[in-house]
Parts: structure tokens; sequence; C-alpha cells
């Protein structure tokens, strides 16, 4: 279907799902996010000038599944959004405070594995992630520990391409440091004094974001033509497939003038093909 | 660079694995089930995962060896091909690969073993018959030599079948795996070749067309057979001087005894790959020509098609015999 799609009066570009309000507090001072209602399942959070939007999930797969549906309908969040699940997360070896990107994301209890996201290996280190439903005491292999991203990975790659579904882990307990020690404050220092890095990521991931949306985008002019005119759907994926042809190969074309000539859906579409066909004596490929 | 390998557990342990492990020695190692699980899934981003692919090392189980699709051959009765890798380190606009998966990491097949003696079973059922395999119809042969060693191991089994030919298509420069040993008469090395500025805008991450008309010409000269591939065909504004140039540089330096053969081919695609590939790069100008879609195949149409082979099919022939030039149609 292509429709102009309508959002709550802000443009989401990145989602956190995050687990705990000690995980998210230094996110939301990050990014300067506001509570967006008091009246919710979940607490969101938002800053609709960046386009962050952050929600804070509970503990728990099923429910970081749930809190990035709930986020991704509460905003109507697009399909070039990138979407970040961070938090702590259990590891057999020091240091403390280390920060992973989970590249691969096994769901022990289901047996099923998720490779979420774009590698970001030259900012930040790799590492398998195993998303377990109680907290992990033993640290019997040499990967990561949660509770919350296999659920995440399996719904936000629905909403978005599997490129920018993102999950961040910071290391919160070893064998040395047992989880059970773990205290509020120390989970909101543990990603604190992980902000520069995080900052370089997200600048990476906005990147991404506005490639991808560029690819994506639909402009206002093509919506236009579909409210003046009647359009079946088949035919609108015409006219935006030659619509993004002629403006490619003319950037400078005024469209107007290009269909000044067309009555109907299929009389437009025809124009801008024979516009194209005119130019191909001259084609060049730049 | 590759900074990720992913490796089926099953061939952790393997020879070319370890190998790979070796030369990649600062990648990150991630264990695997199945290659499966992570290559050509649902909702991945071909366009994205392309900046920065991983390398998966996996066993091939079957098909290993298989019928090359019609008009992909050259003159054999039967043509085959085999796919040790699928994907390229290349970004070419125009390849196929692009629309035929939806990831971009390469999967390598560490089971080179296994091609090898189904290559051989299919030899030894078609005893009498003009025979050619192809490599690099879902990688390119000779780019990830380096790390692979496939092609060097490909030689050494096409040695002792000397009747069956072997094509290795490539748009890479690696030399080395020639030029250290004898020619190999059923051992042909194509290229694929348009004019500089076609490639040069084009050919993403591919050596430059001079680079390549250099090494096939050294090749040539060291007795290797090489086979020239004007596939596929580009069309743009003054085409003709461009490909005529391109024929005519290859040519004026090259043993001509040694061009096994010549084909050329139009840009063709099925219509869901062209429309996969065409939303992955929407705004470029390949894709915005007005190209045309007849039973279920995009092309340019028929007409320019045919000026286009016309013209070089007659360009051709002012250098080699008829006999060697061939016009593909996949």
């Amino acid at each position: 279907m292509i429709e102009r799609s309508y959002s709550q009066g802000c443009e989401v570009k990145i989602c956190w799902v995050i687990a705990l309000e000690p995980e998210a507090r230094p996110l939301i001072d990050l990014f300067d996010l506001s509570p967006f209602s008091n009246n919710l399942n979940f607490p969101v959070y938002i800053n609709s000038k960046s386009g962050h939007a952050l929600v804070i999930s509970g503990i728990g797969s099923s429910k970081a599944a749930a809190a990035a549906t709930y986020l991704k309908m509460l905003f109507n969040v697009k399909r070039y959004v990138g979407w970040i699940n961070i938090g702590i997360a259990g590891f057999c070896e020091e240091p403390i405070g280390q920060l992973f990107q989970a590249i691969k994301v096994h769901d022990t209890a289901r047996k099923t594995s998720y490779f979420p996201g774009f590698r970001l290996s030259k900012i930040v280190k790799c590492q398998t992630l195993h998303t377990v439903a109680k907290p992990e005491t033993t640290y019997s292999d040499a990967v990561l520990f949660d509770m919350e991203a296999s659920g995440f990975c399996e719904i936000a790659s629905m909403f978005s391409c599997n490129e920018l579904v993102f999950v961040l882990k910071i290391v919160s307990d070893t064998p040395k440091s047992p989880v059970s020690s773990v205290s509020r404050e120390a989970i909101t220092q543990l990603i604190y004094q992980n902000k520069d890095k995080l900052c370089e990521i997200i600048s990476h991931i906005e990147k991404l974001v506005n490639a991808e949306k560029a690819r994506l985008h639909v402009p206002e002019e093509v919506y236009q033509y579909f409210e003046r005119y009647h359009f079946t759907q088949s035919n609108r994926y015409r006219f935006l497939q030659a619509y993004k042809k002629w403006k490619s190969a003319f950037p400078d074309g005024k469209l107007a003038r290009t269909l000044a000539t067309g009555n109907s859906a299929s009389e437009l579409i025809s124009n801008l093909e024979s516009e194209l066909i005119l130019a191909i004596k001259d084609w060049k490929l730049e | 660079m590759i900074d990720s390998i992913f490796v089926e557990r099953e061939v952790l342990d393997h020879p070319v694995a370890q190998k790979i492990f070796k030369s990649l020695k600062y990648a990150d190692i991630f264990e695997i089930e199945r290659y499966q699980e992570m290559f050509n899934r649902r909702k991945q981003n071909f366009r994205i995962q392309k900046q920065n692919p991983a390398l998966i090392l996996a066993k091939k189980h079957d098909n290993f060896v298989l019928p090359a699709p019609s008009g992909f051959g050259i003159d054999a009765q039967k043509n085959y091909y085999f796919s040790h890798m699928y994907n390229c380190i290349y970004d070419c606009r125009y390849c196929f690969l692009q629309g035929m998966y939806s990831s971009a990491n390469y999967v390598l097949f560490v089971n080179y073993e296994d091609f090898f003696e189904a290559i051989s079973d299919t030899i030894y059922e078609n005893t009498n018959k003009s025979m050619t395999f192809f490599s690099g119809y879902d990688c390119d042969s000779l780019a990830f030599e380096k790390i692979t060693g496939f092609a060097e191991k490909a030689l050494e089994f096409f040695t002792d079948f000397s009747s069956v030919e072997l094509e290795l298509r490539t748009k890479s420069i690696v030399s080395d795996t020639f030029l250290n040993r004898s020619p190999i008469s059923n051992c042909v090395v194509a290229y694929s070749l348009s004019p500089s500025n076609v490639a040069a805008i084009l050919d993403n991450k591919a050596p430059s067309i001079d680079r390549r008309i250099n090494v096939l010409q050294k090749l040539a000269k060291n007795g290797w057979p090489v086979g020239l591939r004007f596939d596929p065909l580009i069309y743009c504004s003054g085409w003709e001087k461009l490909y005529s140039e391109l024929i005519n540089k290859i040519f004026k330096d090259i043993n001509i005894d040694q061009v096994h053969s010549v084909s050329h081919g139009p840009l063709r695609y099925p219509k869901e790959m062209y429309k996969k590939i065409t939303s992955l790069y929407p705004d470029d100008k390949l894709f915005s020509f007005p190209m045309e879609a007849k039973d279920g195949i995009v092309s340019y149409g028929k007409e320019i098609e045919e000026e286009m082979s016309s013209f070089l099919q007659s360009e051709l022939e002012k250098y080699t015999t008829r006999n060697k030039i061939f016009r593909c149609l996949v």
C-alpha cells in the first residue's frame, strides 16, 4: 500500500527498548527525553526534535517484544527507523563496563538464533548473546547473557529491516562480580560511563537511518497526484516507479509541466514514461 | 577487510576453514549451526549489509554441479556450473546477485573435495561429450582467491581432465595463481569487460578496465587461454565508440591464438529480480532507463539489444574469427 502515513506530531528516527529504569535514565538525560504521557501501559519518553523515543519494557523477552510493539503502534513508527535494545548483561570475564554489540542472539529456551544489526565492528566489539529466562549465575559459555534481546529481535525486525535492529550490552556481572551485587546506581553508572561510545554508535546508526529513509521516501508531490486523480493500488505503484525513474533522470525537471496534459492515472504514467523514452538517445549513466 | 567470520560448527576443523582463520587472524569468529540461519533471511537489507559483509564458512550438502542455464554456454555439448561461493566482494550496480539474495554476506563452502568429486562423477557420466564447467556464476571466481585458494585446487583437479574445459569468470586481477605454474590448455580465464568509463561508474570496488586488460594480456602471453566477456552490454550515449575503442584496446596487444572465445550478452533481468534491485537503488541512472518488460524479462528492448549485439559482432569480427564469437542470452 502506498499511503501517506501520519505520526503523532513527531518523526521518530530511533526507538529504544530498555528493560529497567536505571538503564534508561542515562539515555533519557543524554538525549533529553521527556515523558510522553502518564496514562500508558509502558513508560514512554520522547524527544520530538531529535526523533528519539524510548520505552521501558520491564524484565523478560516477551515484555521487550510487547514494549517494542507498543512503541511502534503509539508513534506509527516507519520502516526505516533504527531500533536499539540496550542494557546490562552477564559475561564470563572482566572488565565490568565493557560495551558490546550482540551480533548473534540465541534464545536458549526456544533454541532460535537471530543475527541483528549492521555490524559496527569498527566502533564496538561484537559478541554472541544468549537470552535466558532466569539470571545466569554460572557463566558457563563465553557469551553474554541477558533476558530480553531475543524477544526484541524477533519483533523489531518485523517493523524495520534486520540491519537496523541493534542489541547493545554492557557487562555488569561476571563470575568475580556476581549479578546479586549489581545495584541500581551501578547499572546507571555503567551506562553513563559508555556515553561517548554510545554517541558515536548513534551517529553511525542515524546515518544508516537517513540513507534508508531517503531510499524509501515518497515525495509529497506524488501524494498530491494520488489525491487529485483516481489511482488503483496497481497504478499507484506504477506511477511511483515511473516517477522515481523520471526524477533520477531529470532531477531538476518540473513535474507539473511533464504531467500538464494528463487527465487520468494511465495518462500521467504515460507522460512520465514518454519523457524518459525521448531521452534514450543521449542517455548518461550518471 | 573482513572482520567477522561465521562458521558452521560442522566445518570448524576443516583444513580450508583453519587456513582462512589463519589468513584472517584479526577477524572475530562466531559459531553457527547452518548458514541458512543468517543468510538470505526475510527482512534483511542487502544495501546496508553490503557496507560491511561478513564471511560465512559452510558445508554444501548437495547440488554441487548444476546444468548451466541455456544460453550461458559457449560451444560445448554439455555445460555445467558450480558455485563454491555465494556473493562477491565487488559491488557492480547491474549485478543480478543483488536481486537474487537479500543478504550481502559472503558464503564460502569449504568442502572443495565434494565439489571435485561431483564434477568427476559428472565427467564420467558424460564421456564422449564435450563439456565445460563454469565457475563464477554466483560469485567472482578469483576475487577471493587469496583467501580461499579454490581456483588453485580447481586447476590441479582439471589438469587430470584435459578434454573437459573449466571457465573461471572474473573481474579480478589475481594472476599469481596462473603465472606461478605452467598453463593448462583446458582452463579458460574469462574476463568481464565494459568500456572504461562505464566500468568506472558501475563496477564499484572492481579493478579498472585497464588493469583487467593488462592482466588478461599477460596471461595470454604466458600461454593461458583467455575469454573475453562483454556481458552485460550497457547502453549509454556514444556506446558504439566506447565499445569499439575497448575492443581495439584489448586486441591490439594480445596473442590472438590464446583468445579462447569472445561472448557478448544483453542486460536482462527476470521481472521480480529487477523490481528488487531497482528498489535497492531507486536513484541510480542505470535503473531509470525506460526498460521494456516482456514475457517476465526486463531488458533494453529488442531494438536496442539487436543493435548492440550486431555492432559488437561486427566489431569483434574485425579481430577474430566468427567461430570464436558467441552471443549469450541468459
